[in-house]
C-alpha cells in the first residue's frame, strides 16, 4: 500500500494523487499519520496518508498501517478461516483506534453513496473527523440527523477498539459551526422571548450536546434559568424566568 | 448504486464481537423489504444499545439512503426467539 508524505494532509493527498495519475473519485485515502507542527520546529513532523484505488478491494488486515502493533491483529486475522470475519480489534492504543476509526468510516459513507474524505483533528479530549464529501447533504440530514447517528456509531465503535476512552465527533464541512451559531440566535431569540413574555418556552427536543451548548449560553443570564425534561431522544429544554432576580 | 444489504453489514460487522455470525435477510412484503437482521445472541444488546439507540442511529443512516424502488426499506433486528 503506497504512502506518502507531506507538509500537510492535504499536500500528502495531492502527491499520492499525482503519483498514481487519479482523481480524488478514483482512490481511497487513509490518514496514517497528521502533520504536527512542533514548537520552533521542535516535534515537527509530517503528513502521513495512504492512497490506492477503489477498485482493489484489499481484505482489511492489509490495510493496517505497517506501524501499527502487528502481533495481535496479525493473530487474529490469519486465525480466521472465515472470509467475512473481521480481525478482533480491542485494546487499541489512541493512533490504531483512530486508524480503525477512519477506515470504518470510510467503508460506511462509500456504502451511503458519499464517499468522503477524512481528516481528523485532535482538540484536547476531543477526536474531531473531518468528512468531506461530494455528497455532503447525505452525510448531515434534516437537522443533522445523520451526522449524529453517524457520531454515535463512531463513538461506539472507539468505544468498542480503544483501551481509552475516545470522545469522538464529526463534522461535514462547516455545519457543526453553522449549527452553532443557529443554536446561540434560537437560545438569544427564546431569552428575549421568555423576558418579554414571562411565560416559560418549551424547545424542540435536540441530543444532549446541543442542549449542552444552548445551556452554556443561557447560564450567563441572571434573569432566566434552564432545565431538561424528557428522555433522550426526546429529552427537551425549559427556558423560564428567574423569579427571585429583582 | 447503494445497496442496502452491503451498507448494513459494513455498519454492524465492526461493532460486533462475533462478525462471523452476522446473518442479513431480505424478504419483500406488501409493503417493505424487510431487511431481517441476525447477530450472536451475545452481541444483539450491542447492536441495539442503550433504549435501543445503537439501533435507531444505525435505522436512520440505512433509511436515508436514497434507491429507485418504491418500496420502503425496513431493518427488523431479530433476537433469536
Amino acid at each position: 500500500m503506497p504512502n506518502f508524505v507531506g507538509e500537510s494532509i492535504e499536500e500528502a493527498i495531492q502527491k499520492g494523487l499525482n503519483a498514481l495519475s487519479a482523481t480524488k473519485e478514483q482512490v481511497k485515502v487513509q490518514v496514517i499519520e497528521e502533520e504536527k507542527k512542533g514548537f520552533l520546529g521542535i516535534g515537527k513532523r509530517a503528513a502521513t496518508v495512504s492512497v490506492e484505488f477503489l477498485e482493489k478491494e484489499v481484505p482489511v488486515k492489509e490495510k493496517q498501517p505497517e506501524k501499527a502493533p502487528e502481533k495481535p491483529i496479525i493473530a487474529a486475522a490469519s486465525s480466521a478461516t472465515n472470509e467475512h470475519s473481521l480481525p478482533e480489534l480491542k485494546e487499541l492504543n489512541e493512533r490504531d483506534a483512530i486508524t480503525q476509526l477512519s477506515l470504518y468510516l470510510t467503508n460506511v459513507t462509500k456504502e451511503m453513496g458519499a464517499p468522503a474524505l477524512i481528516r481528523v483533528e485532535q482538540e484536547a479530549e476531543l477526536l474531531i473527523f473531518h468528512l468531506d464529501s461530494q455528497n455532503s447533504g447525505a452525510l448531515i440530514g434534516k437537522h443533522g440527523r445523520i451526522l449524529n447517528a453517524l457520531q454515535y456509531l463512531a463513538q461506539v465503535f472507539a468505544h468498542r477498539v480503544a483501551q481509552n476512552k475516545l470522545n469522538v465527533v464529526i463534522n461535514v464541512g462547516d455545519y457543526r459551526e453553522k449549527r452553532k451559531a443557529v443554536l446561540q440566535r434560537l437560545a438569544e431569540r427564546t431569552a428575549h422571548q421568555v423576558k418579554t413574555t414571562g411565560q416559560p418556552v418549551f424547545l424542540e427536543p435536540m441530543p444532549a450536546f446541543e442542549r449542552k451548548q444552548i445551556h452554556a449560553v443561557l447560564s450567563k443570564d441572571p434573569y432566566i434559568k434552564t432545565h431538561s425534561e424528557g428522555n433522550d431522544p426526546y429529552r427537551y429544554l425549559i427556558v423560564e424566568p428567574e423569579e427571585n432576580v429583582l | 448504486m447503494t445497496d442496502v444489504k452491503e451498507l448494513v453489514l459494513t455498519i454492524v460487522r465492526p461493532l460486533v464481537s462475533h462478525p462471523e455470525n452476522v446473518k442479513l435477510e431480505v424478504e419483500e412484503s406488501h409493503d417493505f423489504f424487510e431487511y431481517n437482521l441476525t447477530v450472536d445472541p451475545e452481541d444483539v444488546g450491542r447492536i441495539i444499545g442503550k433504549q435501543g439507540r445503537v439501533a435507531k442511529a444505525i435505522r436512520t443512516i440505512v433509511y436515508s439512503i436514497r434507491l429507485e424502488e418504491t418500496k420502503k426499506v425496513r431493518l427488523n433486528i431479530l433476537d433469536g426467539k
